[in-house]
């Protein structure tokens, strides 16, 4: 297939594998414990030892941002990988099945998202206390149903195209039709968005860190950095702009990814 | 090969009733060339899909090689003899399929012979339909209509099917495509014969590839005459696509 190497998705996934690589690697590279407090060195300004300098409790802020980024992108990689993978299974059962389960699984898809991701999220917080583990389960509680309804609509989209028929024809059974013409024409659409979605997930857990319902202090992620700096944005802005400067580029990054992949994957360039 | 009897198919379309097809009855003999010949909207299309088994009818009986297809649930038998040719190739095609993928489907699913020999068998098929032997590595979006629409072709005849649909097969392509096409359906015709109905808007098209030619008209029958006597038509909706196809 003579076709233009996408070059750009190359660049881009090699530099969301070093930026990964770069957080996985916190507890090798990091200078300092993350935790660790020392009132004497609070509020430093950039040096040799601190890097990004100090927090107001001393901790070393690079440090902080290498465990933090280890755990945002921890969280939000589960977060998407699970409620993905549930919402490509009931969506495409839906799309794929009977006009009876299509129903009933579409209402219940409906359902879910008729409630406010945040909403839900603050009840089930509410009721089963703050934790990583409770931030995760409580987003994927609502977020199934977004892959869901993308995968029932492209899988109804493509069993009733043309070349469908023509496999059944040809002697094609359901689980064929499934896997040799409906995966591959749907799978790189929904592969897309799910990585466009890694971005908004590691905005909406820093979100959650932010109002105090996500990750806990003292543990590092970046929006509970976010949160815990939030005082100190006119005295030592550099305890807000690092953390902040790290989300943009992941999000950047993870977007720019997505855009690579959707030209990379469109067969008719 | 094929029996309909007092077939109908109806649509509601906003509380309406639309007669597609409407109590049509008529049969193919084994290796007869039948046309369906209408305007847009006649039922032509609508009754290759009822034969084809994607559509049931309202009320009627139909029959395909003697068995009673009406109340059956798995067709696979009955398109192992059975193919079905539509107007535009490239929509037949999945996109991220290669040719030769494409071409491969019928002996995997039927378990003809194995995938060498089947490549082998492929290879063949791509020469006899006058195609280069490399087209096979291609995909849809790579190649024209006319080649497509040839490749389609020899995936259906490699099949070695009793009966074809053709849905205007031709009616996407040019007119030297269109020739081409047509003279190979002729010539695989001729070496390895089969049943087919042709339907098309255009009735001199219909004349040169067919033996019988039934013209519909809202969704029912209005003349049935033999190809080569066509300017004897009666009907004048006949002789108006008649003089419409010159």
């Amino acid at each position: 297939m003579n076709r233009q190497k996408p070059y750009t998705l190359y660049v881009m996934l090699v530099l969301a594998a070093l930026w990964i690589a770069f957080f996985l690697c916190a507890p090798y590279i990091a200078p300092f414990d993350p935790e660790t407090t020392s009132i004497a060195d609070r509020l430093q300004d950039i040096s040799s030892t601190h890097l990004l300098g100090t927090d107001q409790l001393g901790r070393d802020v690079w440090s902080r941002i290498l465990y933090g980024g280890k755990a945002s992108l921890g969280i939000a990689f589960t977060i998407i990988g699970i409620s993905g993978a549930i919402g490509i299974a009931i969506g495409g059962l839906a799309g794929f099945s009977t006009p009876r389960i299509d129903r009933w699984l579409s209402r219940l898809i409906d359902l879910v998202l008729g409630f406010p991701n945040m909403v839900i999220a603050i009840a089930f917080i509410g009721i089963m206390g703050p934790s990583i583990t409770n931030v995760i389960i409580s987003l994927c509680i609502t977020k199934w149903a977004e892959y869901a309804r993308i995968t029932r609509g492209l899988v109804q989209i493509e069993r009733h195209a043309e070349y469908i028929t023509f496999a059944r024809m040809s002697g094609a059974s359901n689980l064929r039709i499934l896997w040799r013409y409906i995966l591959p024409n749907v799978l790189p659409p929904l592969v897309i968005v799910i990585i466009q979605h890694l971005g908004d997930a590691i905005i909406l857990v820093a979100s959650f860190s932010l109002i105090g319902i996500g990750v806990q202090p003292p543990d590092p992620e970046w929006g509970a950095i976010l949160l815990s700096s939030r005082d100190f944005l006119q005295t030592a802005p550099w305890l807000l702009i690092y953390p902040g400067l790290a989300i943009f580029i992941t999000v950047v990054l993870f977007n720019y990814i997505g855009d690579a992949l959707r030209d990379a994957l469109d067969v008719s360039r | 090969m094929i029996q309909l009897e007092n077939i109908c198919k109806q649509y509601i379309n906003h509380n309406h009733t639309v007669h597609a097809v409407d109590n049509v009855s008529f049969s193919v003999a084994p290796n007869e060339r039948v046309g369906i010949a209408g305007g847009s909207g006649s039922g032509k299309s609508t009754l290759l899909r009822l034969i084809a088994l994607l559509e049931k009818p309202t009320s009627g009986n139909l029959w395909l090689f003697g068995k009673d297809v009406t109340s059956i649930q798995n067709y696979t038998d009955i398109y192992r003899s059975m193919q079905m040719m539509f107007q535009n190739p490239l929509a037949v095609i999945p996109p991220r399929m290669n040719l030769e993928a494409f071409l491969l489907e019928p002996y995997i699913n039927y378990g003809l012979m194995d995938i060498a020999a089947a490549k082998e068998d492929i290879r063949q098929w791509i020469q006899h339909v006058d195609l280069p032997e490399t087209i096979v590595n291609k995909y849809p979006h790579e190649v024209s209509g006319g080649q497509l629409q040839r490749v389609v072709l020899a995936r259906i005849m490699l099949m070695n099917p009793k009966l074809v649909l053709f849905d205007e097969p031709t009616s996407a392509l040019d007119a030297v495509n269109q020739k081409l096409v047509l003279d190979l359906l002729q010539k695989l015709h001729r070496e390895q014969p089969f049943g087919y109905v042709f339907v098309s808007h255009d009735i001199g098209l219909l004349q040169a590839v067919t033996d019988r030619i039934i013209v519909m008209k809202d969704g029912q029958i209005v003349e049935t005459i033999e190809s080569k006597r066509l300017k004897e038509a009666v009907h004048p909706y006949t002789k108006a696509l008649v003089e419409a196809s010159l």
